[in-house]
């Protein structure tokens, strides 16, 4: 029982470690200023529509037992 | 240090001749240089008319069809650039007046036909132009946007901003006569630019000095035929579909090779009225008469009232060694 | 009169000049971070229907589930060149009855024990941040408040972003605490606590790159401390440690495809946490956009995890040491599937959205023997509406 419980904490951390090599080893093309405007597409954005994305990390904090992941999320709830 | 020193680089962009003269260590002028290139070619790629896959072919393609065309947060940009360009000049100043090239044929020695020109007359219009937030609609089958008109002037400063964000401290960028500042010469004096003769382009009529900004000039030697002792150049009146009576040049210097250009284009639309217009700009700026001849220099044109000129004069004796020394 | 024209046009035109990316001449500081142009005001109405439990998996009590009515509003503006100000407001209202117990039948399969009574209680959640855009950073402070009836949270946090490498990378960081406080309503027969405390101090950091001029990635990870009454007073026979740590890592990238004219989205997380719970949810977007005006946003998620180590199957199998029969701390996987239609004006944005959420033990990725019979289901409508000064 020990060794799962260690596993479940170990495995996103090595999750990013994969994810961080991936992101580093990225560094070759260097985009140019003037050539981002595809990137600034509002439907590019990390989070096109921060209401919705709050109402969804709510509902599956809610609803399931994970939460977390890309930025801090405020209080909890007594949501059942 | 031994390689610090003025590096020069000459190659062809935007369809023209482009010179670059960088002060620096070799070794990151010749890094500047390629970015230059890089930017330059990038431009192009997205807004020459001559490419089927720009930005702006893609919006000509559409027009009259009803569809939209996404623009992205710098193809709007420079759109509302166009649009205050267009208000500021009466109308003169329109981008959807490239299409009259179609009937405008400087090597043929002949006027249009008057009927050619209604019909494209009718397709221009900035003001038929449908824009939204982030996109835009040409209302009409067969019209066209061109951004030849201030596009390679826009370049010219974006590879001077860029420069100067990578470090050059001394340089300009020079894209078929039109220039922007990188920073001041190694000595950190201004740049001397001369001031093409009109009737002899191959010659200058006079030099000023930049340190920064842009420099701009529109003359009506560039293309141009000339039918019954009258001249014919390719600056041509949106409204009357013709071209324009202009002056045979004006330059202007300001704080933007774009700017520059976009006032030397209105400039020379407005005809007689160009010499007030401009002197209420408030910019340097130096307009050769039409009636200019090649024998004469900047002095007589002056004294003839055939130029007249408002850019700060340049030291006789800097003038002087600059010649001597090369 | 008309120098003064013309000069004024003359400005005018500088103006629009310097709004043109890269042509930083006249203002060096066109690239810097700066806080929202425009002034946003938001608007979102969601309804939020769980299904009604099946009578098969009834044992006792109601079985209609919650359904839940959502306003939110939003407001984003800039307080000067240098700041930034958000608040976002919601308010909910639920009504239903949520599960008690897992008990078994007859044939030994397991059933839910529904509350009797429908329960109606409201929640109010307001939070704000303030943010200061330098050069190259950003710094922000965030507080919130969440209540209602039976439960009050007060959070608060930090958050930083640097950009660097000619602003291709960004990383940003931050912390978040939030101080909770149970008082559960009472209710005879049920020996539930009268008011219990709960905290929890969250750490994150990110790292985002621009990789070509038409995609981005960004790699996160996120620690939870947890600490206090971390049961369910409304279950029976849940008791559970009093200290949890969340650990969840992510990866988002972003692609535009230019011959669709659209931008894919691809997030994934794994996530792991001392109770035993492995997780990883999969979230897939596709923002076809149809002409300049219109968006269609087709969505797909997925999500498994593995059961917590003192979950039971049965409430009351362990009348000892930590327990609970919650069905989200078993084993399951469930399935979103969405679609959302936005339109775009020059000011204005409107949304609409549907999407059906169910969840299996059969979804999940090891085979599960006895499946929780309170698993949720749902289905969510929402329209939005943003408008911009």
């Amino acid at each position: 029982m020990k060794i799962k419980l260690m596993t479940a904490v170990r495995a996103p951390v090595a999750a990013l470690l994969v994810i961080s090599l991936v992101v580093g080893l990225q560094a070759c093309a260097q985009v140019k200023p003037w050539e981002r405007g595809d990137l600034a597409r509002s439907e590019m954005a990390w989070d096109p529509d921060p209401l919705a994305s709050t109402l969804d990390a709510h509902i599956y904090f809610a609803k399931e037992a994970s939460s977390g992941g890309s930025a801090a999320e405020g209080g909890g709830c007594g949501c059942n | 240090m031994t390689d610090f020193g003025l590096h020069h680089y000459r190659f062809k962009a935007l369809g023209g001749p482009c010179e670059l003269r960088l002060g620096g260590e070799r070794a990151n002028a010749d890094r500047w240089s390629a970015l230059a290139v890089d930017l330059l070619q990038t431009f192009e790629q997205r807004y020459s008319r001559y490419r089927a896959d720009s930005i702006v072919s893609k919006i000509n393609a559409r027009a009259g069809t009803g569809e939209w065309t996404h623009t992205d947060t710098m193809t709007g940009a420079l759109l509302d650039y166009a649009a205050q360009a267009f208000a500021m000049s009466d109308g003169l100043f329109d981008i959807t007046s490239g299409i009259l090239r179609q009937a405008w044929d400087f090597r043929s020695q002949q006027l249009p036909p008057q009927a050619e020109l209604i019909a494209l007359r009718a397709k221009i219009g900035w003001e038929l132009v449908e824009r939204r937030a982030d996109a835009i609609r040409l209302p009409i089958e067969g019209m066209a946007l061109d951004f030849g008109g201030f596009g390679k002037e826009y370049a010219c400063d974006a590879v001077a901003t860029l420069l100067r964000q990578q470090g050059c401290q001394s340089g300009f960028v020079d894209l078929a006569g039109d220039i922007a500042v990188v920073g001041p010469d190694p000595a950190g004096q201004p740049w001397l630019v001369g001031v093409r003769h009109a009737r002899a382009p191959d010659r200058a009529i006079t030099f000023t000095g930049l340190s920064s900004g842009g420099f701009a000039t529109s003359g009506d030697y560039e293309r141009f035929m000339i039918i019954d002792g009258r001249r014919y150049c390719h600056l041509l009146n949106p409204m009357t579909a013709t071209p324009a009576r202009t002056p045979a040049s004006v330059s202007v210097a300001a704080e933007a090779c774009l700017l520059a250009g976009t006032v030397c284009t209105i400039a020379m639309l407005r005809e007689d009225g160009a010499a007030a217009w401009l002197d209420s700009l408030g910019l340097g700026y130096c307009l050769l008469h039409d009636k200019l001849a090649a024998e004469h220099d900047m002095r007589t044109a002056l004294r003839l009232g055939l130029a007249v000129s408002t850019l700060p004069d340049v030291d006789q004796a800097r003038l002087r060694n600059a010649f001597n020394s090369t | 009169m008309k120098e003064n024209s013309s000069s004024k046009a003359l400005l005018a035109l500088s103006a629009a000049a310097l709004g043109i990316p890269g042509l930083a001449t006249l203002a060096p500081a066109v690239s810097a971070e700066s806080p929202p142009e425009r002034t946003t005001i938001s608007y979102a109405y969601t309804q939020y229907e769980e299904d009604d439990l099946d009578a098969s998996k009834l044992a006792v009590g109601s079985r209609e589930r919650y359904d839940i009515d959502v306003h939110q509003l939003g407001l984003t503006t800039a307080l000067s060149d240098r700041y930034g100000f958000a608040v976002n407001l919601a308010r909910e209202t639920m009504s239903g009855a949520s599960p008690q117990a897992i008990s078994a039948d007859v044939q030994g399969d397991p059933q839910v024990v529904m509350s009797g009574a429908s329960i109606e209680d409201e929640r109010l959640d307001v939070s704000s941040s303030l943010r200061r855009y330098n050069e190259d950073t950003t710094v922000g402070v965030n507080l919130g408040y969440s209540g209602e009836d039976d439960y009050t949270a007060f959070s608060g946090g930090l958050d930083g972003s640097l950009t660097f490498n000619d602003r291709l990378d960004t990383i940003s960081g931050g912390f978040a605490v939030s101080i909770d406080t149970v008082e559960p309503t009472q209710q005879i027969g049920f020996d539930r606590p009268k008011s219990e405390d709960k905290d929890s101090l969250t750490v994150f950091a990110g790292y985002s790159r621009i990789i070509t001029s038409v995609s981005q990635i960004q790699g996160s990870l996120s620690a939870t401390r947890k600490s206090g009454y971390l049961s369910d007073p409304y279950k029976l026979n849940d008791v559970r440690p009093d200290e949890r740590l969340q650990l969840a890592a992510s990866a988002r990238y972003r692609h535009f495809i230019e011959a669709a004219d659209a931008a894919a989205h691809v997030d994934y997380r794994i996530y792991g946490d001392d109770w035993g719970i492995m997780s990883h949810t999969l979230d897939l977007a596709w923002y076809q956009n149809i002409n300049a005006n219109l968006q269609l946003v087709p969505s797909f998620r997925y999500y498994t995890q593995g059961q917590a180590d003192f979950y039971e199957p049965l409430t009351g199998l362990n009348t000892s040491g930590e327990r609970s029969s919650d069905f989200r701390l078993s084993p399951y996987g469930a399935v979103t599937a969405g679609l959302k239609a936005i339109a775009y004006g020059y000011d204005w944005k409107m949304s609409i959205g549907a999407e059906r959420y169910i969840s299996d033990a059969d979804f999940a990725v090891e085979s599960v023997d006895r499946p929780n019979p309170a698993l949720v289901e749902f289905t969510r409508i929402s329209i939005g509406f943003e408008y911009s000064i």
